[in-house]
């Protein structure tokens, strides 16, 4: 089984502990963001609404999760954008991308690690990066009234497929 | 060996920018310099269409269905292939798109150099907030032309 990186917003941060977990039972070698020393109560903030501490403590993450992706990459993984809710003001249909996991975005997709999605973003260079044509890259291009905090339904139905591939 | 740069940033600095590789054009030709150059070719777009948000831009359908190869184009057919990658962050803005080229030149390996020090981003000019993690990324602020061109020969 392929290797897992994970790029996500700490606002999801609770969702996607319990994501790790879930996957770490299927014994998926999965590397999330660390968001071990972000408060649940700061990450769900809209990032101008965090402390300046709480972003000086980001400074690193940034760069030891571009390490993270090259490493699977070199091990022939994925990375998954785990974006499984839009924000108010967003589309519904949308998911929410952070400005720095669009960053991460863009570094994947130089290092030649494929990208993929739990739900579209309106970002237009995202999309490109993500592909716009290969729509089994979205979780909900190819299952339109699945939930992606379903994570059954996310695992046997679509990202197992990505992962045995 | 004079080194290669390619340029990143908002097309609302389009003008800015513009000045910022004539400058340096002009100080490397004085000292017989020809320095590799690519920026990001804001050219042919309507009149202040650069000075659009983003999400207003995206209303036009050429430019819509131009973002996927200029992304591309940046990234492979010039970030990748320089050496330096010049984030031209004024008033410490940086869009979506810059971030993400920021990123991907940090994932490369390249040396980067920024205009400012901050690193701002959100809704340009009053919604910015500070993302010190870009910062990060980035190894000196750089903050003229000249200051640039010393470092490229």
């Amino acid at each position: 089984m392929r290797p897992l990186v994970i790029c996500c917003s700490q606002r999801f941060k609770s969702e996607l502990d319990e994501f790790v977990h879930f996957l770490e039972k299927r014994r998926v070698l999965v590397l999330p963001p660390n968001f071990k020393y972000i408060r649940r109560r700061i990450a769900k903030r809209l990032p101008h609404r965090r402390p300046k501490a709480s972003g000086t403590k980001a400074e690193g993450l940034v760069l030891s999760h571009l390490k993270r992706i090259a490493q699977v990459g070199k091990m022939g993984g994925i990375c998954l954008v785990f974006n499984p809710r839009s924000l108010n003001g967003q589309r519904k249909e949308n998911g929410y991308i952070g400005k720095n996991t669009g960053g991460e975005i863009f570094g994947s997709a130089v290092l030649d690690v494929t990208v993929i999605m739990l739900k579209p973003n309106e970002e237009e260079s995202y999309m490109a990066l993500v592909s716009e044509t290969d729509r089994k890259r979205i979780f909900t291009f190819q299952h339109p009234k699945g939930n992606p905090l379903d994570f059954d339904l996310v695992w046997e139905n679509w990202l197992k497929g990505w992962l045995d591939g | 060996m004079a080194k290669s740069v390619t340029f990143c940033s908002s097309q609302r600095f389009k003008t800015q920018l513009d000045f910022f590789i004539h400058s340096i054009d002009i100080l490397a030709s004085r000292k017989g310099f020809k320095l590799v150059v690519f920026d990001p070719e804001f050219r042919n777009r309507p009149d202040n269409f650069h000075l659009l948000s983003e999400k207003d831009r995206m209303n036009n359908e050429v430019y819509r269905s131009e973002v996927a190869g200029r992304v591309y184009d940046h990234l492979f057919r010039k970030v990748r292939v320089t050496d330096v990658t010049f984030i031209f962050n004024k008033d410490g803005y940086l869009g979506a798109n810059t971030i993400g080229e920021l990123f991907a030149a940090a994932a490369w390996g390249k040396i980067i150099y920024a205009l400012e020090d901050k690193t701002l981003m959100g809704q340009y000019p009053d919604g910015l907030y500070l993302e010190p993690s870009a910062r990060k990324l980035i190894h000196e602020v750089v903050a003229t032309p000249c200051e640039l061109l010393k470092r490229l020969l």
